[in-house]
């Protein structure tokens, strides 16, 4: 396992490490009434992402940002800070949480509104075309903002005006507590993005270095070809749509750092994939440098 | 002899012309009428771009966000303000992020351009007039261009400004002359405009009613009064003082709104000379009704009835 691969092996651990802090302290009541939208599940494309994005890259998102603000910055105080609403916060404390956002580190803009984010990330895009910065811009969003109008507006958009824009479709089948089939028709993905003639990409298996291999590899293709892409990413949520999870006292779902990082042994779990792909000795290893890094948080 | 759009559209020719990292974008802008005259010839310098687009006006409002949290200037043009109705999550939710996030020195300029359908002939529908109402959600300025001095200023000096602003024609002037009056003295940000100065009779003129002030001005000043005459934009801060230089205490006030706001311009403005002043007897002008059918939208305007009414 080469050096850049176990890199992003404890970049997965980190993540899932430091989400598990951040639920602990909500259990705590640490940040108030500030909701907190937590992405336990959803560390593998956020890793992924990150280690794809290259120099003047950006990357946009949206209310559940958590995983990755925390993958673009390997630290937790300064988020914590942010939650805590002070100065010392990775926004001075003025953005909170569901508006997170980094632009110094390429994340310009994060929005909590449900398919706000795509167009602004298509302004984005276009800045990048027209002062030929030679960036490609992310734009996150999920199954339920892509029912958002503004996300066949944009395809349309980047599309008509060949834009860099990478969509990071994360398909966790929830929009809040409605599953998919409990709100709307089944959506083809690849055949709407086919009906633009805009290329597609799925990713499923929540295997970290698979993901990082063909995510970078799709934006190779999108800046060779000058055009959009869409990713759609099969995710699992096991954190609370906001705040900490067990949510209440009967709540089915349940988290807990006690029992290690790994929450479930399944393929839905980025962790206990990554545990069966790499030598046991190398996660032991690097479980135990995150745990140094960031104990004392709780 | 121009008339109104062709007089602003000279204008913003050459403003435009001028600016650097420009992009401008919109509906129909560079074919056709070229939205009925208001964006034909347009160019920009080296470096900026000009893009038809297709019809999606939330998209392109958040994509001039992005231009602007870019640090470039963008200015969307549109038919008409109803159409900046689905513009309205992000003239809410973006620009109150990019406020937040964003130093002023480090954001570039966002101007949506459009016209105000005024005639009242679109029918219930594609008649919106209350831009008021969206500058105060959006907490952005918001400007009509009443004449070409207003024009020459307000392009120079808001269309590369940073930040977001909406800037609205008047179609029910579209093919008349324009005032031939002149900007005497204004607020640097065009929060106001003042085209005559005097103590007796003090009248602000919102949205594009400047035609109707400038008729009781004439008529004011034809009985011995001397006027103070503005023209006032929607803006997050009025200097009051300013707009009521001179005032004594027989002066009078008469605020004069031809839009169909309900709950801002006018009664802002009332309620900000009443505070600054000390003076209740401020008169709105103002449409009573909004009627909603198809009818040609005559502005109920008297000023030989509104000049009595001060007199007495």
């Amino acid at each position: 396992m080469n050096i850049s691969d176990q890199r992003i092996a404890r970049d997965l651990i980190s993540l899932r490490y430091r989400q598990q802090i951040i639920n602990e302290l909500l259990k705590k009541g640490a940040f108030g009434g500030l909701p907190v939208h937590v992405a336990i599940g959803h560390e593998a494309i956020a890793v992924a992402v990150n280690h794809a994005m290259k120099e003047n890259d950006q990357l946009v998102l949206t209310h559940r940002n958590m995983h990755f603000n925390l993958a673009r910055r390997d630290e937790l105080e300064c988020f914590l800070n942010e939650y805590r609403q002070n100065q010392q916060g990775i926004a001075q404390g003025r953005l909170g949480s569901m508006n997170m956002a980094q632009p110094s580190a390429g994340l310009p803009y994060t929005s909590s509104i449900l398919g706000n984010n795509m167009p602004v990330a298509c302004g984005f895009a276009l800045a990048q075309s027209v002062k030929n910065k030679g960036g490609v811009v992310w734009v996150n969003t999920g199954d339920g903002a892509m029912e958002e109008g503004t996300f066949y507006e944009t395809l349309v958009f980047a599309k008509t005006q060949k834009l860099r824009l990478i969509f990071v479709i994360e398909n966790n089948n929830m929009s809040m507590s409605s599953l998919i089939h409990e709100r709307r028709c089944e959506i083809d993905i690849q055949k709407m993005a086919s009906a633009f003639d805009v290329p597609y990409l799925s990713l499923k298996g929540n295997f970290v270095l698979e993901y990082t291999q063909k995510i970078s590899h799709a934006r190779e293709q999108v800046m060779s070809s000058s055009g959009p892409l869409c990713i759609e990413v099969q995710t699992h949520s096991y954190s609370q749509h906001a705040g900490p999870t067990p949510g209440w006292p009967t709540d089915p779902k349940k988290i807990t750092i006690e029992t290690g990082m790994i929450v479930e042994e399944s393929d839905r779990d980025a962790l206990f994939i990554l545990s069966q792909k790499i030598p046991p000795e190398i996660r032991q290893r690097l479980e135990a440098e995150v745990i140094q890094q960031f104990q004392g948080f709780l | 002899m121009s008339n109104y759009i062709q007089s602003i559209n000279g204008v913003l020719r050459e403003e435009i012309a001028k600016i650097d990292d420009l992009v401008i974008f919109g509906e129909n802008i560079v074919n056709g009428s070229f939205i009925s005259g208001m964006t034909r010839g347009l160019v920009v310098k080296d470096g900026g771009k000009i893009i038809n687009v297709g019809n999606c006006e939330n998209t392109q409002a958040g994509v001039g966000f992005g231009l602007m949290m870019s640090g470039l200037n963008a200015i969307m043009f549109t038919k008409q303000l109803d159409f900046v109705l689905l513009c309205m999550d992000q003239f809410v939710n973006t620009y109150a992020f990019a406020n937040v996030v964003s130093k002023g020195d480090r954001l570039g300029s966002f101007t949506v351009f459009g016209i105000e359908c005024d005639q009242g002939l679109q029918g219930p529908q594609s008649s919106f007039l209350g831009l008021a109402e969206i500058c105060s959600a959006a907490k952005c300025s918001g400007y009509v261009v009443n004449t070409v001095d207003e024009a020459k200023h307000l392009f120079s000096t808001q269309l590369n400004s940073p930040g977001f602003r909406i800037v609205m024609l008047s179609q029910r002037m579209w093919s008349s002359k324009p005032l031939e009056i002149a900007v005497k003295s204004f607020d640097p940000k065009g929060s106001w405009y003042q085209y005559m100065k005097g103590e007796d009779l003090f009248i602000y003129c919102m949205n594009a009613s400047l035609v109707y002030g400038h008729e009781l001005a004439d008529l004011a000043i034809s009985k011995g009064k001397k006027v103070s005459l503005f023209t006032v934009n929607y803006s997050m801060q009025y200097d009051f003082l300013k707009l009521m230089e001179g005032a004594t205490k027989n002066s009078s006030f008469v605020i004069i709104d031809d839009s169909k706001s309900i709950y801002g311009g006018a009664a802002e403005l009332a309620h900000g000379i009443h505070a600054t002043y000390g003076t209740s007897s401020v008169t709105i002008v103002k449409r009573e009704i909004y009627n909603p059918a198809v009818s040609a939208d005559k502005f109920p305007f008297d000023a030989h009835q509104i000049l009595a009414s001060l007199d007495h």
